[in-house]
Parts: structure tokens; C-alpha cells; sequence
């Protein structure tokens, strides 16, 4: 033993540790950042007596909680303010109310105008027109917190957006426009929606493209970990991203100051590059890997999403006969990209929210398997709302994990009940039961900004299945609580390939926890009702900042 | 911002391996312009010859493939605004679309902004694996939308094609009034991109998927009387809103060559089509949507825009 490492006990009125042979415990022992002993402090202190951190005595502690799908995005967002539907907390753990009329959208856009400089335009995001019955928000409303300035305030779906008056003379967008997607009232005037991306370019050229490069900008990344931190997460991907070398060296700077209070998982975007370069990319950026930062995951997006009508599904389609969606691969291209890095030994997880998607994807893997055989690439669909039974079995039959969204069946899942899939369909998406029962290694996710970075909140997702609206979408589907708890830690470790290192408190892994102040094994609790104090990062803890 | 002349745009669509590059290096080579901008919105890394641009005071940029969950702040929308906002603009714009593209959406982008002017669509096509691209479950559709956004639809390696006449009848009878160019190796006539081509404004509509057919309607109009040219603008002038696209091969009454006729909800254009052969009469397909479809109204618009018109309506 090494006299100069120093071991901390720590207590907890108990510790979930999602380690089924060891389930539970109250005390664990870290040394030189990792787990050296799990159980009663009898147990713990068997590799000699150290000093006992009594900071957690009252507290819950689980494993450090895994987002297998998010984006530094999130960590952007928070610098425009939300105007929302639901409650979302920012990463400074603000609570922004949900705005349950276009009046307070007025209001909360009238306090954010007071505080910025004359002719900057005034930025927004989150809105949810769903909810605010028949009428929708138009540039008069917006007028009246400013005709003049220009105001864009981006729909939460991030497809829509409404502006003012100002913007629309500005931007030439008036009775004569003649393009696509510039909504008009009855008599013929724009109203202010903006639908596609030919009238949406109009109002980009006025506001500016900033918002766009907020992923990028200072603070972004702190503001992004700071949200992981008030979830209870310790582990973070970043799932599209070029990884220009200003990203890189940004990356490497914040993960090497051991205050950084999470890992990060980037997956790499190859698209600027041709299948052979993109993969030498890939293997130059894990040279620079680290405990707390790790290249290696590619991603590949086959189609858009469900909710904006972009997902590519199969017959019978939208459920309201939208068109089929766009393509962001064909299946060509798919197999020629996954080919190339699942020969060089990568991990490629693709982007699948439709079913037709799905199901290009599978032939894929299935077409490269046969071609190359390889165990454990744990290649991983993303998303993959929509496969159904058949698509799990081959799954498991491949080898391939999925990372399901259960977060879309509370925030559309009433919208893809009534609008995109139906009812049998809406009832059968993100179907984790189903996946589980097939054998397929599956994790949920979040998929932050677009819904808010939580997976305790996701987990009670997957468990309830419940919609905005309170209607229970496939209870079949439900899942325990035991699994539920098992997929936003091993389950998203699983497959990031890192289930050996994070995801369960055991001797020899990370001393990485969620610090809660409820028992998430309480079965009276909703697990969306569980609340965080914090993290604690290779032993390092780092406390949520109060809630209010 | 007005006073310059407006930027030419060439659009090139296809699916990736059609050929696009080799086009877009072929156009750098022909075109007279000086100042020449091109835009590579496409998968894998830019094989534009760089030479060509730097010899002209132009710039290569290769835009990301970006997320559609977010897909409002698409790379190109950025790339146009940068570009708009630098002090010196380039006089023509090439943008080479990803082959997943669906070229009207970006032509409607381009609209959209004064300072260009209106784009000029190629569509390039693969000829030996166009009819299997046409058949594919999976993009089948994005093949035909691809076709039908062109303006002029280049039918490249053409050499690996066995039955060249028989691709090339079946195209032009698949799609009355496109402007083909057959090329073999990105080459093609640089007169046919010139500006007195008539690029059009128009939107395609997507071609309904087989599944949603039965939400749509499509309906013939064929006649062997000339239309009235005044009065056919008339008729034009007042299409149903439920027509979501109506084209075809018409003549006119006192003219020899055919024209081509488009019309999109808002917009509509007649081409003389001086390189055909006069077709006896004229032949009109629409696409409506089905629940609102007036069949009868229609054919009485048309009907009433031929030159015997007066003679039926004062029988
Ligand atoms: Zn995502």
C-alpha cells in the first residue's frame, strides 16, 4: 500500500450502489480518486483506518448519473432566456416558471428587452404553442414588448420561430413576399410565424446567427456542466460535433482542471471529411483522451425528427399525411461511413428517430457485420423511437444497443398521439420494455436543450410513460424502477463502452455519485420528485446550487 | 445593397457520386466571370479544384452537415449571411448541394434574399443507376423530387449507360418540358448555363409518396384545339387554391413551337421550347389535393382558354 495516497471514508444514510451482488451499503472508501471499498464501516475500513467525511451523512448517494445523449448546446441555450411551456431550471438552478399564455411570454420578454443595449436584437427560446389553445403568438403581441427592436423567439421544437414587426421590415418580409413558410392571417398579411428554412433565412439575416454559435461561446461549457451537476450527472456526452481543433484544445482545457465537475463524451461528426481521412481524425483525437475526456464514439444521423415532421418512418407514414421525412444520409452513404469505422475498430452510434430509419440502419450494421464480423462494437441507435419488436430482435441479434427517447412521451407525446403517429404507434414509441425483453442493451436519454437535462426525470419517463396531458402512452412498455435506475447508469455506460470504468459503485471504478436527498429506491416517490444536493467526481464534490 | 447587380447563383443537385464536383470543376474551367464563390454542402472532403478558384479571386467553402433536430440554424443559411456581410461579394456563386438535398428548398432559400438572383437549377443524374435510385424504397422519392426541382437535368456517365436512346426517350416522355444535357464526364456546353435559359423561380412540389397518394389527385387535361395565349394567362391568373402544381407541353394558337407551361400556387411561367418538335395539340397534368379537387372547374377553366372558346360558349 502506497503511505502517501490518502483514503476518505465516506457516510451516507445509504448508498444505492446498482451493483446487484452488492446492492446496498453505507459506507464507502476512495483512494486516489476511485472506489477501494463498499459495504458497513467494518467493511471499509479493513484497508486501514481513514478519516470519515460525515458531510453525507443524511444523504443518498448513487452512481454518478450517465446522459448518454446531450449537447454542449445545453450549456448555450441559457444564455437567451426561455419562455416555455413547462418549469425548466437553468444551470445557475433558476427556476423559470412555464408560461401558460402568449401574456406572460409578453412579460417575460419585456423584463429580458430592459436589459440589453439599444438595436440588439432580442433573442428567445423554448416557446410551445401547443399548449396556448387555438390562437397563435403573432407580431403584434411581440410589438408590445418592442415594435422596433428586432425580437425572434424560437418555438421549443427549434423549427418555428415568431418575430416582431420590426424584424419583419426589416428583414422585407411583408403582404408581397412571395416564399415558403411566411405564415399569413386571413386578409393576407405574414403574421410572424416563420416556418421553413426559406423564411426563417429572412429573420436569421436581421437577428443574426449568433444563437447558432452559443455552443461555442465563453462560459458555455461551465454553464453546460453546471446543468449536469444539478441533475446528478457526472458523465456527459456531447453527441454531434466536428471537433474543429479550437473545440478540441476548449475540451481539453476544461477537462483538465480536476474543478471541471464531469466527463466528457464527444461523438465525433465525420461528415466534413471522406470515410478513410475521417477515421484517421478520429484515431489522431483519442491520442488526447484522459479519465475525464474521451474521444472515440462516432456519430452518423440518418433522418430528422418525429416533431418536425423530418423523421423518415415507414408505411402507414404520418398519421396526419405529412410527407415522409428528409433523408441526412442515404443508405449508400450510411454504409460506406459505418463501414469505414467499424473496420477501424470504432464504436458508431446512429441517429434514428423513424422507424424507416431504423430499419436502413439495421440493414447496414447487418450488411457490415457479415462483411466484417467484430464482437463488442456495441454499436448503438440513437433515439430509435419507433422500432418495434421485430426491429429489437435483430438488434439482438446484432449485437446492437439502443439509447431510446423517453423524454418525447411526456413532452409530444400527446402531439404524436393525435398528429404524427397515431395511436398505435404513439403508444409503441420508445418502447424500453419491448427493447429490454428482445435482449437489447438500452439506455434513455434526454437529448438536452431539446428537453431539459434530467435523467432522474427521464428515468420516471420510461417508468410512467405518462404524457403531458396525463394520458398513459402503452403501459405495456412500462418498465421497474430497478430498470429504470440501471438505464441512466450502467445502462448509458453500457454504451458509451465505459460500464467497466463508471456506472456502478464498486471497488476499482470511479468515485463518481449522484448525491441525493431522497432514497430513489423509495417506491412512494416518484423519481422525477427525487431531489439533488449534488455530485461527487473521483471523490471531489460539487454542490447544486440551491434550486429557487 | 440594392445598387449592385445581383449575384448569379448556380445550383447543383444529385446524389452523391453523380458527378457533381467534376461539374462544378468543369464550370470553373468554362465560365467567363472573375469573381466565382463556391459552396460544397457536401459529405466528405472538398475535391474542388482549388487552383481554379484561387486563379479567380474566389473562395472554396465546405459547409457541416448539420443536425436536423436543430436544423433551423442550417450551415447554409450561416454561410449565405456571412457571405452577404463581407465588403466584397463574389459575382457568381456555385453551391454544391448535398446529395440528400432536396434542391427546391435551397432554391426558395436563395429567392429569399434580394441580393441574388433567381438560381439556376442542375440536377445531376447518374444515368447508369437512375431508374434503380427511381424504384429504391428508401429514396425513391428524394430521387424524384431531386429530378423534378431541375431546371436543366444533366444525364452524366452516360457512357456506362448500354441503352442510351431508350434512357434518354424514357426520360423526356417521363418529363415533358425538362431541359436535358447529356454529359459523360462533367462535361457539358457552357451556353446552356447562361442566364437567357430561363431559370425559374418556380417550387417544385414534392411528388406525392405512394402513400400519401391517395390524398392527392392527379388529373389530365389533353386537347388537340390551340390554346389563346391571353386567355390562358387569364386562366392561369385564376387556379383553384387546391392545384398544387400544374404543368405541360401546350400550343398556342399562331405558333409553331410548343411552349412549356409551370404553375405553382403564386407562380407560374410559359417557356417556348424552340428544340422540340411541335407535339400534336397540348397535354396538361395537375396535382391537386384530393378533398378539395373541382375536376369540372378545371376543365372549364382550360376549356374556356382555348381558341374555339366562344364558339362553345355561344353555341
Ligand atoms: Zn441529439
Amino acid at each position: 500500500m502506497n503511505p502517501k495516497t490518502e483514503t476518505i471514508i465516506l457516510r451516507a444514510r445509504r448508498i444505492v450502489t446498482m451493483d446487484p451482488a452488492n446492492p446496498v451499503a453505507t459506507h464507502a472508501a476512495i483512494r486516489d480518486g476511485r472506489i477501494l471499498s463498499v459495504g458497513d464501516l467494518d467493511r471499509v475500513r479493513r484497508y486501514g483506518d481513514a478519516p470519515v467525511d460525515e458531510r453525507f451523512a443524511d444523504k443518498v448517494l448513487m452512481p454518478g448519473l450517465v446522459e448518454g445523449h446531450c449537447h454542449v448546446m445545453e450549456g448555450g441555450v441559457w444564455a437567451y432566456p426561455y419562455v416555455g411551456y413547462y418549469d425548466r431550471v437553468d444551470p445557475a438552478g433558476k427556476t423559470w416558471p412555464g408560461l401558460r399564455d402568449i401574456g406572460g411570454v409578453i412579460e417575460r420578454l419585456r423584463a429580458a428587452e430592459r436589459g440589453l443595449p439599444p438595436g440588439k436584437p432580442l433573442l428567445a427560446w423554448g416557446f410551445d404553442p401547443i399548449f396556448l389553445g387555438a390562437r397563435r403568438m403573432n407580431a403584434a403581441d411581440l410589438d408590445a414588448v418592442s415594435p422596433d427592436r428586432p425580437i425572434l423567439v424560437m418555438h421549443a421544437s427549434f423549427h418555428v420561430l415568431n418575430v416582431n414587426s420590426g424584424l419583419m421590415a426589416r428583414a422585407g418580409i411583408g403582404p408581397d413576399t412571395q416564399v415558403h413558410g411566411v405564415l399569413r392571417d386571413a386578409a393576407g398579411q405574414p403574421t410572424g410565424e416563420l416556418q421553413e428554412m426559406a423564411a426563417k433565412f429572412m429573420a436569421l439575416r436581421v437577428a443574426g446567427t449568433e444563437f447558432w454559435r452559443a455552443a461555442t461561446m465563453p462560459g458555455a461549457l461551465d454553464r453546460f456542466a453546471a446543468s449536469a451537476v444539478r441533475a446528478g450527472v457526472t458523465t456527459v456526452t456531447d453527441l454531434y460535433n466536428e471537433l474543429p481543433d479550437e473545440t478540441v484544445d476548449a475540451y481539453r482545457t476544461a477537462t483538465a482542471d480536476p474543478a471541471f465537475p464531469v466527463r466528457l463524451v464527444p461523438a465525433y461528426n465525420p461528415s466534413g471529411l471522406a470515410p478513410e481521412q475521417a477515421v484517421q481524425r478520429l484515431a489522431e483525437l483519442r491520442t488526447h483522451n484522459t479519465e475525464r475526456l474521451r474521444f472515440g464514439l462516432v456519430k452518423l444521423m440518418t433522418d430528422g425528427s418525429i416533431q418536425g415532421f423530418t423523421a423518415r418512418l415507414k408505411w402507414p407514414h404520418y398519421f396526419n399525411g405529412r410527407p415522409n421525412g428528409l433523408w441526412n444520409l442515404t443508405p449508400d452513404m450510411l454504409y460506406s461511413y459505418l463501414s469505414a469505422f467499424h473496420r477501424a475498430g470504432f464504436q458508431v452510434h446512429t441517429h434514428a428517430n423513424g422507424d424507416e430509419a431504423s430499419e436502413v440502419t439495421l440493414e447496414a450494421l447487418e450488411r457490415v457485420l457479415a462483411e466484417a464480423p467484430r464482437f463488442g462494437h456495441r454499436h448503438t441507435i440513437q433515439h430509435c423511437q419507433m422500432a418495434d419488436a421485430a426491429q429489437f430482435r435483430k438488434m439482438a441479434e446484432l449485437g446492437v444497443c439502443a439509447n431510446l427517447f423517453s423524454n418525447h412521451i411526456y413532452y409530444w407525446g400527446d402531439a404524436h398521439y393525435t398528429e404524427t403517429m397515431g395511436p398505435d404507434r404513439a403508444e409503441a414509441m420508445d418502447a424500453v420494455g419491448t427493447a429490454l425483453a428482445a435482449g437489447v442493451a438500452a439506455a434513455i436519454h434526454s437529448d438536452a436543450p431539446i428537453t431539459p437535462l434530467a435523467p432522474l426525470f427521464t428515468a420516471w419517463c420510461a417508468m410512467e410513460r405518462r404524457t403531458a396531458s396525463g394520458r398513459v402512452l402503452g403501459a405495456n412498455n412500462r418498465i421497474s424502477r430497478q430498470q429504470a435506475l440501471a438505464a441512466i447508469t450502467l445502462g448509458a455506460a453500457y454504451t458509451l463502452k465505459l460500464d467497466h470504468d463508471i456506472g456502478s459503485i464498486q471497488t476499482g471504478k470511479q468515485a463518481d455519485f449522484a448525491v441525493l436527498e431522497d432514497d430513489p429506491t423509495d417506491d412512494s416517490l416518484p423519481l422525477k420528485e427525487v431531489r439533488v444536493a449534488g455530485t461527487i467526481i473521483g471523490g471531489r464534490y460539487h454542490s447544486a446550487p440551491a434550486t429557487g | 445593397m440594392t445598387a449592385m447587380p445581383p449575384i448569379g447563383v448556380t445550383l447543383i443537385g444529385g446524389f452523391l457520386g453523380a458527378g457533381k464536383t467534376t461539374l462544378v470543376n468543369h464550370i470553373l474551367r468554362h465560365d467567363p466571370r472573375r469573381r466565382i464563390g463556391v459552396l460544397v454542402n457536401d459529405f466528405g472532403a472538398i475535391n474542388i479544384d482549388a487552383d481554379l478558384i484561387a486563379s479567380r479571386d474566389g473562395d472554396a467553402i465546405r459547409l457541416t452537415n448539420g443536425c436536423l433536430c436543430c436544423g433551423i440554424g442550417d450551415s447554409l443559411s450561416r454561410a449565405l449571411i456571412d457571405m452577404l456581410a463581407q465588403p466584397i461579394r463574389p459575382d457568381h456563386l456555385l453551391i454544391e448541394a448535398s446529395g440528400v438535398a432536396e434542391p427546391w428548398r435551397i432554391a426558395e432559400l436563395i429567392c429569399a434574399a434580394p441580393e441574388f438572383a433567381p438560381p439556376m437549377t442542375l440536377v445531376v443524374v447518374d444515368g447508369s443507376r437512375i431508374q434503380t435510385q427511381l424504384a429504391d424504397r428508401y429514396i425513391g422519392d428524394l430521387a424524384l423530387s431531386q429530378i423534378e426541382s431541375a431546371d436543366l437535368l444533366i444525364l452524366n456517365k452516360m457512357d456506362l449507360v448500354p441503352a442510351q436512346g431508350d434512357l434518354i426517350a424514357w426520360m423526356r416522355e417521363t418529363w415533358l418540358g425538362k431541359r436535358f444535357a447529356i454529359s459523360e464526364h462533367g462535361a457539358i456546353d457552357p451556353e446552356l448555363l447562361s442566364a437567357d435559359h430561363n431559370p425559374s423561380r418556380f417550387r417544385a412540389v414534392r411528388a406525392p409518396a405512394p402513400a400519401a397518394a391517395d390524398r392527392f389527385v392527379g388529373l389530365r387535361f389533353v386537347t388537340d384545339v390551340p390554346f389563346d395565349a391571353g386567355r390562358l394567362h387569364a386562366a392561369m391568373a385564376a387556379m383553384p387554391p387546391w392545384i398544387l402544381r400544374l404543368k405541360g407541353i401546350v400550343t398556342l394558337a399562331g405558333e409553331v413551337a410548343p411552349q412549356s407551361l409551370q404553375f405553382t400556387p403564386g407562380r407560374w411561367s410559359m417557356t417556348t421550347l424552340h428544340d422540340r418538335a411541335a407535339p400534336a395539340g397540348s397535354r396538361i397534368v395537375a396535382i391537386g389535393h384530393r378533398d378539395r379537387a373541382d375536376a369540372s372547374a378545371l376543365d372549364r377553366l382550360l376549356t374556356d382558354a382555348l381558341q374555339t372558346a366562344d364558339l362553345q360558349t355561344s353555341r
